[in-house]
C-alpha cells in the first residue's frame, strides 16, 4: 500500500473510531460511575455529592445533564426513581400508588415528571404533593394515585410520554437521613391492582 | 502486525481518551452557559417568576411548589451587592459557578435577620466591607444565583411576590464607592426607553428598567423584572377592536373577556380605542390594558399585562405606557 493511502486511512480511523468511542463512552462510563457512587433506598436513588464542589468530573457531568442547579446535600436530599418497589419501570399506561408516612424533614414534596424532566400538562396544573398539600388517611399514611384518568383523594395526572419519573425532595432533612440515607423509610411505589 | 496498523490502534485509543475526557469536562460549562441564556434578564439583574407550570421549560426538573428568583452574575470587573428580604417560610439562596457547581448556599434559618446584605466578589478582588455584608467569593467570573421560596399555599403568593420584589442587586467597585449602576427603579415617567419601528411607522415608550425580548406573534415585546408587567405591540386582523384583541391575546391565553370600549386620542392626535381585558394567561388570571388603532384592514394592538395575584393591575400606569404610542 502506498504511504499516502496508509496515512489517510489511519487519520480517518483515528477520527471516526476514536472520536466515536470517546464521545459515546462518556455518558455510559459517567452514568456507571454515578450509579456506583449513588445511594439506593428501595426504588429510590440519591447522590450525596451532587451539585456541590466535592463532585468528581463524572458526577458533575451526569448531574449537569439531569439536574443542573441542584442544591447540595446539607440543604436538600433528592431521591429519584424510574421504578416501582418491585423494580418495574414506571410507564404512563399503568396506574400506580405512592404510599408513605410523614418524613423527618423541614419540608418534603413528591413531583411527577416525564422522561425528559418536564411537568405533565394538565387542567388542574397539579404536578406534585407536599407535606402541606397531601391528605393523610386515618392510619397516618398518605396515598397518592398516579394515573391518566382522575382518581379520588390525592391524585397526580400522568401524561403521554411512555416512561416517567418521580422526584422526592427532602428539604433540611433530619440527622437520620445523613446517617442512614439508604435505610431511612421512604414512600413505597406500587403498581395498582388490576392494571 | 504491520507497524502502521499498530500506530493507528494506539492513536485511536489516545484520541478516544482525549475526546472522552473533553466531553466529560466541557459539557457542564456548555450546559451552564445554555441554562443561563434561558433566564430572561440582563447580567447582574434580579428576576423572579411564579412557581413553574408545565409550560415553563427553563431548566429540567423544576419544582412546581417553589417561587424562583435568579440573577445571572458577572463579577469580572465589579462586585455585586445583594440586599435581600427573607420570608417566614423556607427561603434559600445558592450560588452556582460556570461549571454548575454550587459553591455557597444559605437558608432563612442560617440568615441573621429578615434582611440580609451579601457582597459577591471574584477571587482576585480586595474587598472593603464597612457594612458587614456576607462576602461570597465566586470561583468564576460568571455564574448564576438562584433564590428558592417554598409556597406553602397559593394565598401566600402575594406576600412572597412582595418579598421577592424587595430584593435588589447593585454593581459596585470592589474597593467600595458609588454604585456603578443605579439599582432602584427611577421614578415613574422620568426614565423611559423608546422603541421605534421604521417598518410600521410607530414609536412607543416603556420604563427603562424593563427588558426587551423577542416574543412570537409580536412586533415589539418588553417586560418588567418580575417578569411582569409585559408590554406588547402586534399587528392583527379583526373586523372589530374586540375581535383584534381576542385574536392577539388568544396567542398566549384563553377565556378572553374584553371590557367596555372607549374612544381615546393619542398624543399625536391619532384616534384609538381602549379597553380593559380579563383573560387566563398560562393558567393565571391576567389583566390587560389594551389600545388599538385601525390601520387599513388591520389593527395595531398595544397590550400592557399583569397577573394580578403577583402584581396588582394599575390602570393609571398601564394606560400611561400604552398611550405613549405615536405614529410618524
Amino acid at each position: 500500500m502506498k504511504t499516502w493511502v496508509k496515512v489517510i486511512t489511519s487519520v480517518l480511523i483515528v477520527i471516526a473510531v476514536g472520536g466515536g468511542l470517546g464521545y459515546g463512552s462518556s455518558y455510559k462510563i459517567g452514568r456507571a460511575i454515578y450509579d456506583a457512587e449513588a445511594v439506593h433506598n428501595g426504588p429510590w436513588t440519591t447522590n450525596l455529592i451532587q451539585g456541590s464542589t466535592a463532585q468528581d468530573i463524572y458526577t458533575r457531568y451526569v448531574i449537569s445533564i439531569w439536574a443542573v442547579m441542584a442544591l447540595p446535600r446539607q440543604e436538600t436530599l433528592y431521591y429519584g426513581t424510574y421504578r416501582t418497589d418491585s423494580g418495574e419501570q414506571l410507564l404512563t399506561e399503568y396506574d400506580y400508588v405512592i404510599e408513605g408516612k410523614n418524613l423527618d424533614t423541614r419540608w418534603w414534596s413528591i413531583t411527577v415528571y416525564d422522561d425528559e424532566g418536564w411537568l405533565f400538562p394538565n387542567e388542574l396544573n397539579r404536578y406534585s404533593y407536599n407535606v402541606d398539600t397531601v391528605k393523610f388517611d386515618t392510619d397516618g399514611k398518605y396515598r397518592i394515585h398516579l394515573s391518566r384518568t382522575p382518581k379520588e383523594g390525592n391524585w397526580l395526572p400522568l401524561g403521554n410520554s411512555t416512561t416517567f419519573q418521580l422526584l422526592l425532595r427532602c428539604y433540611n432533612p433530619g440527622p437520620i437521613f445523613y446517617e442512614k440515607p439508604g435505610e431511612v423509610e421512604l414512600p413505597h411505589v406500587m403498581k395498582e391492582a388490576g392494571k | 502486525m504491520k507497524k502502521w496498523i499498530i500506530w493507528t490502534i494506539v492513536a485511536t485509543i489516545l484520541f478516544a481518551v482525549v475526546v472522552h475526557l473533553a466531553t466529560v469536562i466541557i459539557t457542564p460549562y456548555i450546559v451552564m452557559n445554555e441554562a443561563m441564556s434561558r433566564f430572561p434578564t440582563a447580567p447582574n439583574q434580579l428576576g423572579s417568576a411564579p412557581p413553574p407550570k408545565a409550560a415553563s421549560k427553563t431548566i429540567p426538573l423544576p419544582s412546581p411548589d417553589i417561587a424562583y428568583s435568579w440573577c445571572k452574575y458577572d463579577v469580572s470587573e465589579n462586585a455585586l451587592r445583594l440586599r435581600l428580604a427573607i420570608p417566614d417560610s423556607y427561603w434559600s439562596i445558592s450560588f452556582n459557578r460556570d461549571n454548575t457547581d454550587n459553591y455557597y448556599t444559605m437558608n432563612d434559618r442560617q440568615a441573621s435577620s429578615k434582611n440580609v446584605e451579601m457582597l459577591l466578589v471574584n477571587k482576585n478582588m480586595k474587598v472593603q466591607n464597612p457594612s458587614n455584608a456576607i462576602v461570597v467569593t465566586s470561583p468564576s467570573d460568571r455564574g448564576l444565583i438562584l433564590i428558592r421560596m417554598i409556597v406553602p399555599s397559593p394565598d401566600k403568593m402575594p406576600e412572597l411576590v412582595k418579598i421577592a420584589s424587595q430584593a435588589t442587586a447593585t454593581v459596585e467597585p470592589p474597593g467600595g464607592g458609588k454604585p456603578v449602576e443605579k439599582p432602584a427603579p427611577t421614578p415613574e415617567g422620568t426614565a423611559m426607553a423608546e422603541y421605534t419601528s421604521a417598518e410600521y411607522g410607530f414609536s412607543i415608550k416603556y420604563p427603562r428598567e424593563w427588558q426587551q425580548v423577542t416574543y412570537p406573534g409580536t412586533i415589539f415585546y418588553a417586560r418588567g423584572t418580575a417578569p411582569i408587567p409585559t408590554l406588547s405591540v402586534a399587528i392583527v386582523e379583526g373586523a372589530t377592536f374586540a375581535d383584534a384583541v381576542t385574536a392577539q391575546l388568544s396567542k398566549s391565553g384563553t377565556d378572553i373577556k374584553v371590557g367596555p370600549e372607549k374612544e381615546v386620542t393619542l398624543k399625536d392626535g391619532t384616534k384609538a380605542t381602549a379597553a380593559k381585558a380579563d383573560w387566563t394567561v398560562r393558567g393565571y388570571p391576567g389583566e390587560s390594558y389594551v389600545v388599538g388603532v385601525k390601520k387599513d384592514d388591520k389593527w395595531l394592538v398595544v397590550t400592557v399585562t399583569t397577573i394580578s395575584m403577583f402584581l396588582p393591575y394599575d390602570e393609571a400606569k398601564f394606560s400611561e405606557i400604552a398611550h405613549t404610542l405615536q405614529f410618524k
